[in-house]
């Protein structure tokens, strides 16, 4: 069942960065699940409807960001989702190059422009990358 | 050919020259007539022939007398009247050469005035008188002549014949004769052939004239008698013989001529005055001549008489010598025979004529060795004391003995007891027979005088040996008495001093010595003479002084030596003249030697310094750099030790809980194997150098080890080398003021013991490589410490990040909020609540990055991209706070850059200066100029950014590229003070250079320079920490 309000997993192990992601995202009137690694978002998508759209956190524990992409990507349904990979890391971009879904959002995440991205990213339903 | 061959025709070659002589002076003398006369001036050849048949005998007589015929006949003369004339020339001859050996005593060498007298009156005016009788007579009878000519023909022809036997003979005999010589040296030379010419000068001066002129005095002729004294005075009968032959010719070629002093008298008393003349003349030269020649030959007789008997006085005070000895000798010897009589010891024996012995005195027993107590046990015969050989003397004896009543004295040998032989002359009488007495003297002490005169006749016999030795030796030999004279001298001596024999004997020996030379002489002879052995002296120089006063070095050889004359001093001289120049050769030789070999010591010596400082330099290089506590410092001391002060050098440790002990390095050259194989820990030994070093902190120095005393070694040392240990010396290895372990070196070949030197080298060498430990420690903690510091900032950084992420979002989603429906002093509020929020995580980002940096996980990632576009994007981000700030930035230059460089981090570079270009700019403008400047094949992009704010002071230009620096004070502009520095790192992690230009007041300049192709190699930023 897809609903009309779009959903945003957002996979972070901190909950402060969370809870923003949620508010901010609440405010412009996503819905938001939250999950706090790789290994609990990976067990909601297997459990619940697919949501629009995915937050990921790169450096997380015990399952951390490329595994859960890697996971993912095994899983043709769970492979159609955009991803945007949060990450203060340069080199994601390179790591990413074999995903073929995926966009990645640097940190300090910079609100105004995460918005846009999501927002491209839900309309098209279709990767972008921004970097 | 025979030997009788030869002689004819040796002799007839003689006659044959005698013949043309003869007729060759024939002819000449016959030419020199006077006018109106045939008869010849002077009659040369009657001299000639007279020479002749004195000095090669009658044979000539017979070619004589024929020549005179041959000479006659071609004359003209009948045969009759050549006979006769021939027959008076033969007979002249006879008589004159008669007169000279009877008179004169002439013996074949013409040199005496005896000689000169037979001349002048038997063999000139006697003899020719025959001649000239017979010739005149003849001719007047042949009728050649009438006969009131005769007294004129005959004196002319006597007067001619006597001038020719006075003239030619003399100089012919004078020059035949050696006795008595005259020496011709240059001097003499010079003068005969002065005078020579003077004569012949004065001669022609007087005699050959031109005719046209008035003839000379008579009295200038007196000019002629000095020059002949002067012939005859200096050279004797030649030199009168020759001046009154050179004067004679002359004289007479010039009379003939009709010039001269003597063409005043006309006819013949011209011819007349000329011969007596000349006969006076040459007279008076011979005569002189002759008793200069005869005193000459006097002298010559009186001097070799007078050595003759300096020789024989020589001889004489030998011989004196020795009759003086051998009356002394039997003095002695008499002295001794009473001796003998007064001390009783004339054996006196009663004995049988059959040999048995009754009685004997203590002479006779003494004698022969028996006791009295022998002869009553009737021992002592006559048969056992007689020696076998003398048998037949005693035979002799005994039948005299019996015939006689008393034997003669006879010398015989007695056999003593003991085997020995006693020499004795025995005499014996009868008294009543058989019995007999026997006188027996011992002959011991004359067979020793004897012997002493024979062995004395022997050193004579020597000593004559020795003098002819001396004489025959290289060196000169002097040999002198106890006065200094000089008793003999050899030929040699003669020779290098220039003196003869005569001159030196009898002198002192002072005379060879220069005058300075001779002070203290007499004390030196003495000690000389008191020397036992030979004494070669040239130290201090010694010199010689000839005869003329010349020196020259010597050196001498003395030794004194016994002579049947006394103690005598025999001297040797070398002259060594040769050999100073050839020694003070050799002595610079020497001394150029001894100077190249100090300066190669020397060079040695600063060679050796050179290589002991090099090996310092090393060690301590390796100290320098060494930046951990790694074996690189061991083996250097161990090595540089080993280098320096030799053999072996071992370094044990102890490890840090201080109870083990290990072997850390040995020195490569000498260690028998790989020190990791050594390093065995054992628990630290109670005794031995290395334990008591480490328990003590002091140093060890033993210099020669005792092999008995077994606790000097431990068995670290032992198993390095397993030779006996000979010198240890160990010093302590402290780090700060712990001892960690124990320098030692040990020599275990050589047998030089260590000294304190070395030990305080080997302290020095352990105290820098104590040093070096204790720096490369310290270093390892800093390196620690800035690690953890490093660490702690990136899990700080991160940690703080978290939060400040979710705190910004909440931020600018209330912002979002508010720019809906809030009032504008909420969003006033919270747009600075967001621009600190940012502050604080673009502090934290530079920390951080900072992390990153030193921590070398800064990765470039480039790709192609304009680099204007970047600056363009960084200028539009800085659009709101320029504005804020209000300066406006202008880009100027190039529109597109494109190269090879990480977008982040290029935007980062430009974020950065714009940032302090706003921040210090004081609101003016700013300008960004962007290049390309080409070198060579290179490219590279100049970004500008150019202020006009407050500027850097110039000695603030280089820090402000520092971490945690800044030109300005932390009150008036916040940060961390890293913008730049981490700015500088990047553009040279990307090869390329940053720079500031800046006057303070008026704005800076900061240039960019970044090469536009990709990096090849990532520049490793890890250096950035140091």
């Amino acid at each position: 069942m897809h609903s009309s309000k779009r959903s945003i997993l957002v996979i972070d192990d901190d909950s402060d960065i969370r809870d923003a992601l949620h508010d901010a995202l609440s405010d412009e009137g996503y819905e938001t699940i939250e999950a706090a690694g790789g290994r609990e978002g990976l067990d909601y998508l297997r459990s619940h409807w697919m949501p629009s759209l995915i937050l990921l956190d790169l450096n997380m524990a015990p399952m951390s960001g490329p595994e859960f992409l890697a996971e993912v990507a095994r899983d043709a349904s769970l492979s159609r989702i955009p991803v945007i990979l949060l990450t203060a890391d340069p080199r994601t971009q390179e790591m990413l190059r074999g995903t073929t879904c995926a966009a990645y959002q640097e940190k300090p995440v910079v609100l105004e422009k995460l918005l846009e991205t999501i927002s491209q990213c839900c309309e098209s339903h279709s990767p972008c990358l921004r970097g | 050919m025979s030997d009788n061959s030869k002689v004819f025709i040796r002799n007839a070659g003689l006659h044959a020259g005698f013949l043309i002589a003869y007729v060759t002076l024939g002819w000449l003398s016959l030419a020199m007539h006077g006018p109106g006369s045939l008869v010849p001036v002077i009659w040369a050849p009657g001299g000639f022939v007279l020479a002749v048949v004195l000095l090669g005998g009658f044979k000539f007589v017979p070619t004589h007398f024929i020549a005179v015929f041959a000479l006659a006949t071609f004359a003209g003369a009948p045969p009759l009247l050549a006979l006769a004339v021939a027959g008076g020339g033969a007979l002249e001859v006879v008589v004159g050469v008669y007169m000279m050996r009877s008179f004169g005593g002439f013996g074949g060498a013409f040199f005496s005035l005896r000689h000169v007298g037979a001349l002048v009156v038997g063999a000139s005016w006697f003899s020719t008188l025959i001649s000239s009788t017979i010739g005149a007579t003849s001719i007047a009878l042949a009728g050649v002549i009438p006969s009131e000519q005769f007294p004129r023909i005959w004196g002319m022809l006597w007067l001619s014949k006597i001038l020719g036997n006075l003239i030619v003979a003399p100089v012919l005999l004078a020059w035949a004769s050696q006795v008595p010589p005259i020496t011709y040296n240059a001097r003499r030379l010079i003068e005969a052939t002065t005078l020579t010419t003077a004569l012949i000068f004065a001669s022609i001066a007087i005699f050959i004239r031109d005719p046209n002129m008035h003839a000379p005095p008579l009295r200038s002729l007196h000019v002629l008698f000095p020059l002949f004294i002067w012939a005859a005075l200096r050279f004797e009968l030649r030199g009168a013989t020759m001046a009154s032959a050179i004067a004679c010719v002359i004289g007479i070629v010039g009379t003939v001529q009709g010039t001269g002093p003597f063409i005043r008298s006309t006819g013949d008393v011209r011819f007349q005055s000329l011969q007596a003349f000349m006969q006076c003349l040459t007279i008076t030269a011979l005569v002189v001549g002759g008793a200069i020649s005869d005193r000459a030959r006097a002298v010559h007789a009186t001097e070799k008489r007078a050595a003759e008997l300096a020789r024989k006085n020589v001889e004489l005070a030998t011989t004196i010598a020795e009759r003086e000895l051998a009356e002394n000798a039997l003095r002695s010897n008499q002295a001794g025979l009473r001796h003998l009589i007064r001390a009783g010891i004339i054996g006196i024996v009663r004995c049988t004529t059959d040999g048995k012995i009754s009685e004997a005195n203590d002479a006779f027993l003494a004698m022969v060795g028996y006791s009295r107590d022998d002869l009553q046990a009737g021992l002592l015969t006559r048969q056992k004391v007689r020696a076998p050989y003398n048998g037949q003397s005693d035979m002799l004896a005994y039948e005299q003995l019996v015939a006689e009543g008393v034997a003669q004295p006879w010398e015989g040998e007695l056999v003593r007891k003991d085997g020995t032989r006693v020499p004795v002359v025995t005499t014996m009488a009868m008294l009543d027979p058989p019995n007999c007495i026997a006188f027996v003297l011992d002959l011991t002490e004359r067979k020793r005088a004897e012997s002493s005169i024979r062995k004395l006749r022997e050193e004579r016999k020597q000593a004559s040996q020795l003098r002819a030795f001396l004489e025959s030796a290289p060196d000169a030999m002097i040999v002198v008495n106890r006065l200094g004279a000089i008793v003999f001298v050899n030929a040699q001596t003669e020779t290098m001093f220039g003196y003869s024999r005569d001159e030196l004997i009898g002198n002192s020996a002072e005379m060879l010595m220069p005058d300075r030379l001779r002070e203290g002489h007499a004390e030196r002879r003495d000690r000389y003479f008191e020397a036992t052995g030979r004494i070669s002296r040239t130290e201090p120089a010694i010199y010689g002084r000839r005869k003329n006063g010349s020196e020259f070095p010597l050196e001498v050889c003395l030794s004194p030596m016994e002579t049947a004359t006394g103690r005598l001093l025999s001297c040797g001289l070398r002259d060594i003249t040769a050999q100073t120049k050839a020694a003070e050769n050799e002595r610079l030789l020497l001394q150029a030697q001894a100077a190249r070999l100090a300066a190669e010591r020397s060079e040695a010596l600063v060679k050796e310094q050179l290589r002991r400082l090099r090996i310092l330099a090393e060690a301590s290089r390796t100290f320098a750099l060494a930046t951990e506590e790694s074996d690189a410092i061991l083996n250097a001391t161990a090595r540089a030790s080993a280098e320096l002060i030799g053999e072996l050098c071992v370094i044990q440790l102890t490890d840090p809980s201080g109870d083990q002990l290990s072997i850390a390095a040995c020195d490569p050259g000498n260690c028998p194997s790989d020190v990791r194989t050594l390093r065995v820990g054992q628990r630290i030994p109670k005794t031995g150098v290395a334990a008591h070093v480490i328990a003590t902190g002091a140093p060890t120095l033993i210099p020669i080890v005792d092999p008995t005393i077994e606790s000097a070694t431990d068995s670290a040392l032992a198993s390095i080398t397993s030779k006996p240990v000979r010198s240890i010396v160990a010093v302590p290895l402290n780090v700060g003021a712990r001892t960690i372990g124990v320098v030692a070196m040990v020599r275990v070949t050589s047998d030089c013991p260590y000294v304190d030197s070395d030990q305080l080298l080997l302290q020095d060498m352990a105290d820098r490589a104590g040093l070096a430990i204790e720096k490369a420690r310290l270093y390892g903690d800093l390196k620690t410490a800035v690690q953890t510091r490093d660490d702690f900032l990136a899990i700080a950084g991160h940690e703080l990040k978290t939060p400040l992420t979710a705190l910004q979002m909440q931020i600018e989603s209330l912002q979002r909020l508010v720019q809906r429906d809030t009032t504008a002093y909420v969003g006033d509020r919270l747009r600075k609540v967001a621009s600190s929020g940012r502050r604080i995580a673009t502090l934290i980002e530079q920390l951080l990055d900072v992390s990153k940096l030193a921590s070398g996980k800064l990765q470039l990632e480039t790709e192609r991209l304009n680099l204007a576009e970047v600056v363009q994007e960084v200028v539009a981000r800085f659009s709101e706070s320029s504005r804020q700030a209000n300066c406006p930035i202008v880009v100027d230059g190039e529109t597109s850059i494109e190269g090879y460089w990480d977008r982040l981090r290029l935007d980062q570079i430009f974020t950065n200066l714009l940032a302090n270009a706003v921040k210090y700019g004081q609101s003016k403008p700013i300008r960004i100029e962007l290049s390309v400047e080409r070198k060579h094949a290179s490219k590279k992009a100049v970004v500008r950014v150019i202020d006009q704010g407050i500027g850097i002071d110039s000695i603030h230009q280089d820090r402000i590229f520092q971490k945690f620096e800044r030109a300005v004070t932390t009150r008036e502009f916040g940060g961390f003070g890293l913008g730049l520095w981490i700015t500088r790192q990047i553009v040279e992690a990307s090869a390329g250079s940053i720079e500031v230009e800046s006057i303070v007041g008026r704005g800076s300049r900061f240039t960019v320079r970044l090469p536009t192709n990709r990096p090849a190699t990532r520049k490793d930023v890890r250096h950035a920490l140091v």
